[in-house]
C-alpha cells in the first residue's frame, strides 16, 4: 500500500503518483487492474493507407482525363467504381459479425451496382441476364449450404434465405415484360426461389412465422 | 429437426433507450466486482459460471434489431470467463453482433461482471454477482451453498415490472433547465477513469445521522459540494444537477431481475445559494421528501410508458425511432451533471463473508458518477469519468478521508492518463 501525504490517504497502486493530486507517493506497489493495450490497431492505419490510395486514384484519374480530352469521357467510372468498392466493403464490415445478413447485404448491393453500371454502359441487360440470377442463386444455395455446416441456428438464416428468395422472384418481372434477353438463368433463378420458398415453409413454418412475429412486433 | 420456440422478450421501458444511445464512448455497461482474499482460479471460476448462467436464463439473451423495436432473443452462446483484458466498461453490444450481453473476467483476486444495462439493472445484476462468487466460493473451500434470499423462479425473474405496475397516467410535460456540465480533456480512446474510495460504513452512517440524513442524501449533498467547489463564475448561472436512480423495488413488489428503476433529480443552483454543506444538505433532504414517493415515482415512469405505447410511435420504423430516441436521450442527459446510485447493502451469508475481501461497482459514463455499495462495514465509493481531470474526486475523497482516517483509494488511471 502507498500513502500519499498530502491527502493523506492510502492509495492501492502502482502508480508513482498521487491520482487525487498528483503528489508523489510512497510506499509498495499493488497491481488491482491491468494495464490495457491500446485498441487502435494496425487495422485502422490500412484502412487510413487504403482510403488515401483510392481517392488519389479517382482524383489523378479525373485530372488525367480533363488534360486528355481526346481520349474520350472515362473518369466518372472511376470515380463510381470506388464508391462502389467502399461501399461494397463498409457494409461487408459493418455486417462481419453475422455471415448470413452479410450475404444478402452482398446481394442486394452487387445487383443494385450491376444494373447502375449496364445502364451507363449503353445497357447490354447483361446485369439482369447474368448478374442478378446468378448472385441470387448463389446466395440461396450459400446460405443453406452454410446454415447447414455451420450449424446455425435456424433464426440466424432461414430469415436471410426468405429475403433472397424473395429477391430471387424478382427476375420473373424482367422475363414477363421481355427486358431479359438471355432468359434461362432467370427462369433458373425464379425456380430455385421459389423450390427454396416451399421448402421453408413447408419444414420451418413454425419457425419462420415466429420469426417474423418477433422481427415485426409493434 | 429443430422445431423448438425460440423465447424472446420486449425491451423494458427503461431499456428501450439503451440500444440507440450506446456508442463507444458512452456504453452503458456497468462493472460489478468482487475483490476475495485469494487468487482466482480461471477453472473454478468457469464451472461455477456455467452453473450461475443456467440460474439466470435471461442472462443469455442477445439483442437483436426488429423492423418496429429492439427485442431481446435467447441464444446458445456460452458464457467465458477471460483475464482482463478490455479497457473498463467498454462496449458489449454492437449493433448486428449477435454477442452474449455480459462478460465475466479476473485479474489477481478480483472477480469482474460487466453487464449491458439493457439486460437488467444493479439489483439483478448483483444477484448474478453474489450466485457466481458463492459457487466459486464454495467449490474452492468445500463449503455448501445456501440460498440467497432472492425468488428464483424463471418467470418472475423474467417479469416486465414497468407494464406491471402502469396505470394510464396523464402525461405531464416537466421543462427542466440544462444542468451545469463538467468539461475538460478526456481520456484517450473514450475510456473511463475510476478512482475509488472505500472506507468505514459505521463511520459515513454517524455523519449523516448526526445531520439527520440518510447515507445516500449525504453522500449526494457531498458529491454536489465537490462539483460546486471550483465551478467557473459564469458558469453558476446553471444549477449543478444530480441524477439519482430510484430502485422501484423498494416501492412496488417484484422478484423480476430486468430493469425496474426510474431516476430522481436534485438540483441545487450555487448562484443563488451559499453553498455550504449544510444548506446543500437541506435542498436535498427536502428533494427526497418530494421526490421519494410512490404515486410520485409511478408518475414517472407511467409518462414514459405512454410514450411508448402511442400508436404513432409504435408503428415508427426502427430507422426513424432511432434518430429520435437519440435527441430524446441526449435532451435528457442535459439535464444533470454526475450522477449517484447507490445499491445499498451487499449480504453474503456468513459461511462465505471471510473469503471475500469488498464488493464494488461502477457505470461507463461520459460525465461523471458515482456508485456506492457496502460489505460488512466496507463502503466502496467508486467514481467514474471520462475527464483526465480529478479535481472533484480529490475533493469528494478529501471530505471523506476527514470522516474515516482509513480511507484508502484504488484507480485503473496509470501514471501518464492524468
Ligand atoms: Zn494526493
Amino acid at each position: 500500500m502507498k500513502y500519499c501525504e498530502n491527502c493523506r490517504v492510502s492509495v492501492r497502486t502502482g502508480r508513482e503518483t498521487c491520482p487525487l493530486c498528483q503528489a508523489p507517493l510512497k510506499g509498495e506497489s499493488e497491481h488491482l487492474f491491468p494495464e490495457i493495450k491500446s485498441v487502435y490497431n494496425q487495422f485502422i492505419l490500412f484502412f487510413k493507407i487504403l482510403l488515401t490510395a483510392t481517392i488519389s486514384g479517382a482524383i489523378a484519374s479525373v485530372a488525367i482525363n480533363l488534360m486528355l480530352p481526346e481520349s474520350g469521357l472515362w473518369c466518372h467510372y472511376v470515380v463510381l467504381g470506388v464508391i462502389c468498392f467502399w461501399i461494397l466493403l463498409i457494409t461487408a464490415i459493418r455486417r462481419r459479425t453475422s455471415i448470413p445478413r452479410g450475404i444478402v447485404n452482398q446481394v442486394f448491393w452487387i445487383c443494385v451496382f450491376s444494373g447502375i453500371w449496364d445502364a451507363l454502359t449503353a445497357w447490354h441487360s447483361w446485369s439482369i441476364d447474368f448478374v442478378i440470377p446468378c448472385t441470387c442463386m448463389i446466395a440461396i444455395l450459400a446460405l443453406g449450404v452454410l446454415g447447414k455446416v455451420l450449424h446455425l441456428p435456424p433464426s440466424d438464416y432461414l430469415g436471410c434465405i426468405l429475403a433472397d428468395a424473395v429477391f430471387g422472384i424478382v427476375p420473373l418481372i424482367f422475363y414477363l415484360t421481355g427486358v431479359s434477353q438471355f432468359v434461362y438463368l432467370s427462369l433458373s433463378c425464379v425456380a430455385v426461389s421459389i423450390i427454396a420458398l416451399v421448402t421453408i415453409f413447408t419444414f420451418h413454418g413454425k419457425q419462420i412465422r415466429s420469426d417474423l412475429a418477433r422481427r415485426f412486433h409493434v | 429437426m429443430n422445431q423448438i420456440r425460440t423465447k424472446w422478450n420486449k425491451l423494458d421501458n427503461a431499456a428501450k433507450l439503451f440500444p440507440t444511445a450506446s456508442t463507444r464512448a458512452e456504453t452503458h455497461v456497468f462493472r460489478f466486482s468482487c475483490e476475495l482474499t485469494e487468487p482466482i482460479e480461471p477453472e473454478r471460476l468457469q464451472a461455477a459460471l456455467d452453473e450461475t448462467a443456467r440460474c439466470f436464463p435471461t442472462f443469455g439473451y442477445v439483442l437483436r434489431r426488429g423492423v418496429f423495436w429492439y427485442y431481446l432473443e435467447e441464444s446458445r452462446l456460452h458464457p467465458e470467463v477471460m483475464p482482463e483484458q478490455r479497457p473498463l466498461c467498454a462496449r458489449l453490444y454492437r449493433p448486428r453482433a449477435k454477442t452474449l450481453l455480459y462478460a465475466v473476467s479476473y485479474y489477481g483476486c478480483t472477480i469482474n461482471l460487466e453487464v449491458y444495462h439493457v439486460l437488467t439493472d444493479g439489483t439483478g445484476a448483483m444477484h448474478f454477482l453474489r450466485t457466481l462468487v458463492m459457487k466459486y466460493l464454495a467449490r474452492a473451500y468445500d463449503i455448501p451453498e445456501e440460498n440467497l434470499g432472492y425468488e428464483t423462479a424463471h418467470t418472475s425473474m423474467a417479469d416486465d415490472s414497468f407494464r406491471r405496475y402502469s396505470h394510464r397516467a396523464p402525461i405531464k410535460r416537466t421543462e427542466r433547465p440544462n444542468a451545469y456540465q463538467l468539461r475538460g480533456a478526456k481520456l484517450s480512446e473514450s475510456r473511463t477513469g475510476l478512482i475509488r474510495g472505500t472506507m468505514s460504513s459505521r463511520a459515513l452512517l454517524d455523519a449523516a445521522h448526526e445531520k439527520k440524513v440518510t447515507l445516500t442524501a449525504y453522500l449526494s449533498a457531498c458529491i454536489i459540494a465537490a462539483i460546486g467547489e471550483d465551478m467557473p463564475l459564469r458558469a453558476r448561472k446553471k444549477p449543478v444537477v444530480l441524477d439519482i436512480p430510484v430502485n422501484l423495488r423498494n416501492y412496488f413488489a417484484s422478484d423480476s431481475v430486468r430493469n425496474f428503476f426510474t431516476p430522481i433529480y436534485v438540483s441545487y443552483d450555487f448562484s443563488r445559494r451559499d453553498g455550504t454543506l449544510d444548506d446543500i444538505l437541506a435542498v436535498v433532504t427536502e428533494t427526497f421528501a418530494r421526490e421519494l414517493d410512490r404515486d410520485k415515482l409511478a408518475e414517472h415512469f407511467c409518462a414514459f410508458l405512454a410514450l411508448e405505447e402511442n400508436p404513432i410511435a409504435r408503428i415508427t420504423p426502427l430507422h426513424l425511432k432511432d434518430i429520435v430516441m437519440r435527441t430524446v436521450y441526449h435532451n435528457t442527459i442535459k439535464g444533470y451533471s454526475a450522477t449517484l446510485s447507490n445499491i445499498g447493502i451487499v449480504r453474503m451469508p456468513a459461511a462465505f463473508a471471510p473469503y471475500i475481501r469488498s464488493f464494488h461497482v461502477c457505470n461507463a459514463t461520459n460525465k461523471l458518477q458515482a456508485c456506492v455499495c457496502s460489505f460488512g462495514d466496507r463502503l466502496s465509493i467508486s467514481v467514474t469519468s471520462c475527464f483526465t481531470d480529478t479535481a472533484v474526486q480529490r475533493r469528494l475523497f478529501r471530505r471523506l478521508r476527514e470522516l474515516d482516517s482509513d480511507l484508502v483509494i484504488e484507480t485503473n488511471l496509470l501514471d501518464d492518463d492524468a
